[in-house]
């Protein structure tokens, strides 16, 4: 793992800022991305993203996606949901993760039916599962 | 079995059943009621009817619905039906009602004729049960939202601990620690915010807020002004009240000033930045129902969105760092508690509506 590239860029789409500091140090202690996003709210990442669509940034996409459900203003799902329907060929990098405290069955069932959701991830995820997840998405040198 | 017995049967199952029977007849222009429709109706044996007297038996607001069921049937449409009724003492009361048309030997129609029961204990009892199902209804989704909330929140916090300690025993600068420690602090207070929360709603909905008392609206409107003085006053809101039609009611004193500190602050917060926040608030009876209405001019919040969540816990949907998500959720936990219900009409940037069905 030592010999690959490590992330350039990732992003974090939750509300809770304590939440965020956290894994701020946790990227910078471990050094798992080089540069990190940090967007409030669903609605938040989406003008983003609309953004750099539109302008065919391809820098400015992130590797990987941290996206939290309950957020005020555009929640997870609705984010999912607007984001899913953007056509873009630069979509295809972003590894989609869910970071979410809701252990709830019916949460976990519906981010299946998003074929775009890597995975769904309970919080708190500790500094190995980041570790592995962020070392997982480097592209192999 | 003759005549006569037979008449002794229907008497007792009329009288049994609290069943009367009515006749118009087209042939002669007269109108029947049986004698047990005449006890049923609080009206004396010799009061005569019409088909114009007829219609004053029925309810006000089901007179319109009585006649066109009744010319149905005079063009052959037999019915059967739940309808109000008023006896001569003003009373009214529901009844099962069901009628035919009379036909002669060339199979004209030549009268209508029917019987009604009054079930109106039944009916009562039937309306009371639907509004209790409705309100265990509510009640639940609250748990479950209830639920929803201990698990996540006390989750979110949880898993922030444990986050802080792993990285606190990861990290070996001192500044960094320092910085953990604090965050730690922080995460605690939120816990104990949140944990306050809960113990509010658990309270209010094991009714501990104290004795039902009568509370003028003016009264509970004038404090609240008072107490929100300094974030109305930079507002200029203005406030349009009538509470002439109901000027009090019995409630718990702290669930009216809660309500009303909620929703006005809400509004205000909530305004529109275009124009001067207008507040109107109203009470009125209709029927038994007791109701009470706020109206603002603010920025409104998009219902197809968020319609189902908005009195939700912890659920903000503006961007307003001020914002908690617990307001609405205990207004309607207060109200509900006492059997009232909340509803909300809202357009965006136009303005909201919140309707208050008190008890």
């Amino acid at each position: 793992m030592t010999n690959s590239s490590p992330i350039k860029l990732s992003c974090i789409i939750d509300d809770d800022d304590v939440y965020i500091n956290l894994v701020k140090k946790i990227i910078d202690i471990k050094k798992l991305s080089e540069n990190l996003l940090i967007f409030k709210n669903g609605q938040e990442a989406l003008d983003y993203f609309k953004a750099i669509i539109e302008n065919l940034n391809n820098e400015a996409f992130p590797e990987i996606i941290l996206l939290d459900l309950n957020m005020p203003v555009m929640n997870g799902w609705n984010f999912l949901k607007e984001f899913t329907a953007i056509e873009s060929p630069l979509k295809k990098k972003a590894t989609l993760y869910i970071v979410s405290s809701s252990i709830n069955q019916a949460d976990i069932n519906k981010s299946k039916e998003f074929s775009e959701v890597t995975n769904y991830l309970v919080k708190p995820v500790n500094i190995a599962e980041f570790e592995a997840l962020f070392n997982s998405n480097k592209i192999s040198a | 079995m003759n005549l006569s017995n037979n008449d002794f049967y229907y008497r007792e199952v009329a009288e049994l059943t609290a069943s009367g029977g009515w006749k118009v007849d087209f042939i002669n222009k007269e109108s029947y009621l049986d004698p047990q429709a005449r006890k049923i109706l609080n009206l004396s044996e010799d009061f005569k009817p019409s088909l114009y007297k007829l219609i004053d038996l029925y309810a006000p607001k089901h007179r319109e619905t009585a006649i066109k069921t009744f010319m149905d049937c005079s063009e052959g449409i037999p019915f059967e039906t739940t309808v109000k009724m008023q006896r001569s003492n003003g009373e009214i009361f529901w009844v099962k009602a069901a009628g035919k048309p009379i036909y002669n030997n060339d199979n004209k129609i030549i009268g209508v004729q029917g019987v009604f029961r009054d079930i109106n204990k039944e009916k009562l009892v039937e309306i009371e049960k639907k509004k209790e199902q409705k309100l265990l209804q509510s009640q639940n989704a609250r748990l479950l939202n209830f639920a929803h909330i201990v698990s996540h929140n006390l989750r979110s916090h949880s898993s922030n601990f444990q986050l802080s300690l792993t990285l606190l025993n990861a990290v070996d600068d001192e500044t960094e620690k320092k910085e953990l420690m604090d965050g730690l602090l922080q995460i605690s207070e939120s816990l104990n915010t949140t944990i306050s929360h809960l113990n509010e709603i658990v309270s209010v909905n094991s009714k501990t807020g104290g004795e039902l008392k009568d509370v003028s609206f003016n009264e509970v409107f004038n404090d609240t002004i008072n107490i929100l003085s300094d974030v109305i006053k930079p507002s200029k809101a203005e406030f349009i009240t009538d509470f002439t039609s109901l000027e009090s009611i019995d409630y718990i004193p702290a669930y009216m000033d809660s309500i009303f500190l909620n929703i006005i602050s809400n509004s205000i917060k909530y305004a529109h930045p275009d124009r001067t926040p207008t507040i109107k608030i109203t009470t009125y009876t209709e029927g038994e129902d007791k109701l009470l209405v706020f109206e603002d001019n603010g920025i409104g919040v998009n219902l197809e969105l968020y319609g189902n969540k908005i009195f939700n816990m912890y659920q903000t949907f503006h961007n307003n760092k001020n914002a908690v998500g617990i307001g609405l959720f205990m207004t309607r936990n207060q109200i509900e508690a006492l059997g009232g219900t909340i509803t909300i009409e809202s357009t965006v940037d136009k303005g909201t509506k919140l309707k208050i069905l008190l008890n």
